[in-house]
């Protein structure tokens, strides 16, 4: 049997070490007192205001998770969430989270009884505010309409991964008036949040979130090793670009080894056969 | 007289989660209610029948006992319900965190590199001119777009804010371009239903007196 794992090289591994070492080695340095700049972003910035204009009207916050199962992407959807749990505790807000996911349901129950605890307000913790509707796309979409509708909810923050319910989702709180708030790295669907809501946040800037809002070494650092690891794959990126321009000159404009070498390198493990073979 | 109801049925349903397009309703949210009920059951079903029977319940009958340990695990999880045993269930769900980690580190290999590699091209080169302008598009796209998601330092110097402003521009029109596909598609579901409505439903549901 092939122990080894699927896609690994001697390229890939040396790069994640590399990035590894830079987010971890920036971590550190946060964590040891130096804590980095992080510049503003204004989609985020919005976030305390959707919970204050909640607190003035009356009205309950909707926390969509999106569709997504228990990945990155609504882990990062949990630690917003979590952020505007606690800023709604501190005003006696109400935070309704419909879910489609078992697992998260359970996850974000967590979440937001520890948010309304750390603020010393457990007591405004209900747990039907954590529902969860169905794990079918528009059998959840309608509920969530529904919820918008009926609660007259004030701010929506639209966190995780979206399909085709997201405009559908968004439109329900431009009906009711709700400041709205998006954030998905689901690249077809940050044009419908673009259209449908107040602010969104798109690409990078999802993963930011949590480092923007809490203000955490340990995620400012993570952030600032991001930025680094950026830099790097820039400068392969210029370098590479130099390198095909320089062979394509030489070589008549035949770009087929050039490419069959970068395939090789990045594919190359001691052992295994020779990519293309 | 069964297709017949069930037409009919299927009608009034889409007709009343439609109703929403107005204001929310009693009829909307008897439906809403009865979509979300129907799918989950749906959906329970569709777990045993496709997933449990044949992956967990079969085996296990079929001699392969252990295949109970996957119960008691799954079992876990319900214990976050009683606050003394609730650290069991931070178990399985750190594991499956930990799965998530562990999974991003292969798409970075999968899915990241390769477009990596992909942006390796000539900017000059004998080739043909339309090539060239469609690499130093890729190229100047990725650079400007990746200059716009820096964080640690403000946008300030005239190269980086001119640089993060172009890629700002340049995602924008890629939005754009995938919001007119995206819609076209939607439309597309809609005239699906709407044909439904006009053209099913009168041909298949009236009855023949």
């Amino acid at each position: 049997m092939d122990l080894r794992l699927e896609h690994a090289s001697v390229a890939v591994l040396a790069l994640e070490l590399l990035l590894c070492g830079l987010i971890l080695g920036r971590i550190f340095a946060a964590r040891a007192g130096r804590v980095p700049f992080i510049r503003r972003i204004p989609g985020l910035a919005a976030i305390d205001e959707g919970v204050g204009r909640a607190t003035e009207m009356g009205r309950p916050i909707l926390f969509s998770l999106g569709l997504g199962g228990l990945d990155i992407v609504t882990l990062q959807a949990l630690a917003v969430l979590g952020h505007v749990a606690r800023v709604a505790a501190r005003y006696a807000s109400r935070v309704i989270v419909p879910v489609r996911d078992a697992v998260i349901f359970s996850v974000t129950e967590e979440v937001l009884r520890d948010a309304y605890t750390a603020e010393g307000k457990p007591e405004l913790f209900q747990p039907d505010d954590v529902r969860f509707l169905s794990d079918r796309q528009f059998a959840y979409a309608s509920g969530v309409m529904g919820i918008i509708n009926r609660e007259r909810t004030a701010s929506s923050f639209l966190f995780g991964t979206f399909y085709a319910e997201s405009l559908i989702l968004a439109e329900a709180g431009h009906q009711v008036g709700a400041l709205q708030v998006a954030g998905t790295p689901s690249t077809t669907q940050i044009p419908f949040f673009i259209a449908a809501c107040d602010y969104t946040i798109i690409g990078e800037e999802y993963y930011a979130a949590s480092a923007y809002l809490t203000q955490e070494p340990t995620f400012l650092g993570s952030l600032i090793g991001q930025d680094w690891s950026k830099i790097v794959l820039l400068s392969i990126l210029v370098v590479m670009v130099l390198a095909a321009t320089l062979w394509s000159l030489t070589h008549g404009g035949a770009m087929g080894d050039f490419e069959q070498g970068v395939k090789t390198f990045w594919e190359w493990f001691p052992g295994r056969a020779a990519a293309g073979q | 007289m069964k297709d017949l109801v069930i037409v009919w049925l299927a009608a009034i349903a889409t007709l009343a989660i439609y109703s929403i397009l107005y204001k929310e309703n009693p009829i909307y949210r008897f439906f809403e209610h009865v979509f979300i009920g129907l799918a989950t059951g749906y959906s329970i079903a569709r777990l045993w029948s496709d997933v449990l029977l044949p992956s967990w319940w079969q085996p296990m009958l079929g001699g392969q006992w252990y295949w109970i340990f996957a119960l008691v695990v799954g079992g876990m999880f319900y214990t976050i319900y009683l606050p003394r045993y609730a650290w069991m269930s931070r178990l399985v769900m750190t594991v499956l965190m930990g799965m998530a980690a562990g999974i991003a580190f292969k798409g970075f290999a999968t899915l990241y590199i390769p477009q990596l590699a992909a942006t390796f091209r000539p900017i000059f080169s004998p080739a043909p001119p339309y090539l060239l302008v469609n690499n130093l598009l890729i190229i100047i796209t990725v650079v400007a777009v990746m200059t716009y998601f820096f964080f640690s330092f403000e946008h300030k110097s005239r190269a980086v804010r001119g640089t993060a402003s172009l890629g700002r521009w340049l995602l924008m029109i890629a939005f754009g371009a995938i919001f007119g596909s995206t819609v076209m598609a939607r439309v597309a579901l809609l005239t699906y239903r709407l044909w439904f409505l006009v053209h099913d439903v009168p041909s298949r549901g009236i009855p023949h007196l």
